[in-house]
């Protein structure tokens, strides 16, 4: 990859390949371009990639970080954090950082890669008035298919590409999700089961939702765990919506599948995504739900607001 | 796999939360949520020294109990004093855990 040598500030750099060897030959290339400025390297990809990367810097290998992303990763959601976290690690150390950031991969369910898309989308928020770094996102043009990968396109303001880096001239702009993803959810399976609540029967909505996770499946640890993120979604609807809400709850093949409907309208693009402090008093409901769920997706449009939530059994 | 049967969710008659006072300690069993949070303000209001709350029996907590145990903390603090949980259990270990809130409170095992 060649790059400018002096960025002036965060590139989110989309990198179509179309095979394992172009990956390796450029993520390296782009790691090693890092190590010799003796800049933080953090490789966020499914695990065997960290193997093969691993095994092709050699001796280099111990002075990268590693993450697997289809672990880390599972909720799309839980990504940022741990960028955050790498950024805000190496700007106080007074080092520079790069990346690479393979989460949207063919294992994927079409629920998931939008929250992928989501995900690369609100890392532009995140970084673009911080700090210049550079992170590389690539994504297997054949496995996955041109409309993803022309989505995946569509959010990354610069590509990189066998020219090099260019920007993009159809990246969507720093738009909010709940501006740029239009598709409304699937409905729910039919005889999804159904409840209304309020405030006072917040108590009545967890022993229904207990009842639902264990019915649909769950052990007992994750019933308890579905059930704190069911009320986590009520209590926000509670507070922020016109009182109450609506659960739903079923199941799609080997998945538990919740939602809570309410009057309410999300405003924060980046809610959920920002590790609380530890005095922080408000704002930590979506990060719980965020660290129970398997996927998570928010959609807030005309003053109705649906929050999805998914749970392997 | 639906609810049915169960849609009938009227509030409950038993109190889901417990606020037993005794030796400088209050002792909470059941569920510290948002619709209770607010019990525990009325106890903050008339204690001087440190507030121990024992949690043994909270079987259900969630981020809005925590907040409502941090304003306790908060007005604690600002007398002097602090907030002390005592012997949490599982369920609010977990979610001081998830809510990312371990090193928030004095704990006492």
């Amino acid at each position: 990859v060649t790059t400018n040598p002096e960025p002036d500030g965060f590139r989110h750099l989309a990198f179509p390949y179309d095979d394992e060897g172009r990956f390796l030959s450029t993520s390296l290339a782009f790691i090693r371009g890092g190590l010799s400025v003796n800049e933080r390297v953090l490789v966020m990809v499914p695990a065997a990639k960290i193997d093969s990367i691993r095994s092709a810097l050699g001796d280099d290998a111990g002075t990268v970080d590693y993450v697997d992303v289809s672990e880390v990763g599972r909720n799309p959601a839980r990504i940022l954090p741990e960028w955050s976290a790498f950024a805000a690690e190496a700007n106080e150390e007074g080092r520079g950082l790069r990346g690479i950031a393979e989460p949207m991969t063919v294992e994927r369910s079409a629920a998931a890669l939008a929250e992928c898309l989501l995900h690369e989308l609100l890392v532009n928020t995140a970084f673009d008035s911080g700090p210049a770094w550079e992170l590389l996102c690539p994504i297997d043009r054949g496995a996955l298919g041109a409309p993803v990968v022309e989505q995946h396109h569509h959010v990354h303001p610069f590509v990189s590409s066998a020219r090099g880096v260019e920007p993009n001239p159809s990246y969507v702009g720093d738009l909010s999700p709940f501006e740029w993803l239009p598709d409304p959810l699937p409905p729910p399976a039919t005889g999804a089961g159904q409840v209304e609540f309020d405030l006072s029967t917040l108590s009545a909505l967890r022993a229904s939702v207990d009842a639902f996770g264990s019915r649909a499946g769950l052990s007992p640890e994750r019933s308890a765990d579905l059930v704190l993120a069911v009320d986590e979604l009520a209590c926000n609807s509670v507070l922020h919506g016109t009182s109450g809400g609506v659960f739903r709850g079923w199941r799609e093949n080997d998945t538990v599948m919740c939602e809570v409907t309410s009057e309410s309208t999300f405003t924060d693009p980046m809610v959920g995504r920002r590790r609380p402090s530890v005095d922080q008093h408000q704002g930590r409901g979506l990060w719980v739900v965020n660290q129970l769920c398997d996927l998570v997706q928010i959609r807030s449009s005309d003053g109705t607001s649906v929050v999805r939530v998914e749970m392997r059994a | 796999l639906t609810l049915s049967g169960v849609v009938d969710i009227s509030p409950m008659e038993q109190l889901p939360l417990e606020i037993v006072a005794g030796d400088g300690v209050f002792t909470l069993r059941g569920e510290l949520d948002m619709a209770t949070a607010d019990r525990l303000s009325e106890i903050v209001e008339g204690t001087t020294g440190n507030l121990v709350l024992d949690l043994e029996g909270i079987t259900f907590i969630n981020s809005s109990g925590l907040q409502a145990v941090l304003t306790a903390q908060k007005a604690a603090r600002a007398r002097g004093a602090d907030v002390v949980l005592r012997r949490p259990s599982r369920v609010v270990h977990r979610v001081l855990e998830l809510a990312s809130m371990t090193e928030t409170f004095v704990i006492e095992e």
